[in-house]
């Protein structure tokens, strides 16, 4: 609750680049935060950008981090590839305090990224951006019949599904059996 | 046939029912068909469905979701044949979908539908014309389902139709359009309406 009342102070500045008229009022400088990806290449965004992102709002509002905390503690995402981190920060520069409109032209389109992309904006939570994602994933298969969506969509068969079913209980079974065997070895 | 691939059942599954919300209803239809896993995804987003309308004779259903509904017609044969049992295979199936939506007018000052009409032919996916009713049916629990015979000296048992649409069907219509109808009355359900 707390972070919601902090993150709609913190959009407070960004209010009067929306109303040019208001020039007369003191302008406010912007801050700026820092990530980086499994890269490490450390990327500066913009408050306002980033407050696409629930999950890097969250964390700013709970952090309360001042510019040069920010500069020397950058978020990592380890877990993003670097170019897909790329892609992220360059749609929020460019939807900063605009709502994204039903089609977005200003998504990468390279579609073998798609993959990785809708897994960040869905770990970043960026909401617009992954209704967006959702909809370039469906459009592949607009008008497809059941047998184009299988090869489009890689739909393992049935026989597929059950042989990975088998394995992975086997897998599980094996590890239990494993830490089964270290429990008692420690017991020991 | 695009050259794109995109590992659609690797993606979380709150993520895959997201994409599925957003495709149009004959391919959330078509994507069922695919596998077991993808029937039983598309059945948890209980995808509401107005009405479902089967022709028996000359085979087809319709779905009507609303604001777009969709046609299959099964081709039993390349010369107009009808069906001779719900085992019958078809060749081939014409899906045919009905999209509306609203334009303003500002002549008249008013909201008017516009119909967008799309056609598909899709394979038989290897299964008879009961084995089709009853992947449709089992895809989403309609409220309203109708039946229509154009059967001429054929016979089926109503039993049986009815077990393929659904037995919790809130209401379950048949109509015999020609022929002979005494066979129709076998069903002593009375959730059955004639």
């Amino acid at each position: 609750m707390s972070s919601t009342e902090q993150g709609t102070s913190s959009a407070a500045p960004a209010e009067p680049t929306t109303a040019p008229e208001s020039a007369a009022a003191p302008e406010v400088p912007e801050s700026f935060y820092y990530v980086h990806g499994k890269d490490k290449v450390v990327h500066k965004v913009s408050a306002g950008a980033l407050q696409h992102s629930a999950l890097i709002h969250g964390m700013i509002s709970n952090l309360g981090y001042t510019e040069e905390q920010a500069k020397a503690n950058p978020f990592p995402f380890e877990n993003i590839d670097g170019d897909i981190l790329q892609m992220v920060v360059d749609w929020c520069n460019q939807h900063k305090g605009k709502p994204t409109p039903p089609e977005d032209t200003n998504l990468p389109k390279q579609k073998e990224k798609l993959f990785d992309l809708v897994l960040a904006v869905n770990y970043l939570e960026i909401k617009e951006l992954l209704t967006y994602c959702c909809k370039q994933v469906a459009m592949m298969v607009k008008g497809k019949s059941p047998e184009e969506i299988r090869e489009i969509w890689m739909i393992p068969t049935d026989a597929e599904d059950e042989a990975a079913e088998k394995e992975a209980k086997k897998r599980a079974g094996k590890e239990a059996a494993g830490e089964t065997a270290a429990a008692a070895g420690d017991a020991k | 046939m695009t050259n794109q691939k995109f590992p659609f059942q690797r993606l979380p599954n709150d993520l895959c029912s997201m994409v599925l919300k957003t495709v149009d209803p004959h391919e959330i239809i078509a994507y069922p068909f695919t596998s077991k896993k993808a029937l039983s995804m598309v059945r948890s987003l209980h995808i509401p469905i107005k009405k479902t309308k089967i022709k028996i004779g000359w085979p087809s259903i319709y779905l009507d979701f609303g604001e777009s509904n969709v046609l299959f017609n099964w081709k039993m044969g390349n010369n107009e044949e009808g069906m001779t049992s719900f085992d019958d295979i078809p060749i081939s199936v014409d899906v045919t979908t009905r999209k509306k939506s609203l334009t303003f007018d500002f002549l008249t000052m008013q909201f008017w539908p516009i119909f967008e009409t799309t056609s598909f032919t899709w394979s038989n996916q290897e299964k008879s014309i009961v084995e089709w009713v009853k992947h449709l049916c089992s895809i989403s629990r309609c409220e309203r389902y109708e039946a229509e015979f154009q059967i001429g000296k054929l016979r089926f048992d109503l039993q049986s139709l009815q077990d393929t649409f659904t037995a919790s069907a809130a209401s379950f219509t048949c109509r015999v359009a020609s022929g002979d109808d005494e066979g129709f009355l076998l069903s002593p359900n009375p959730g059955l309406r004639f």
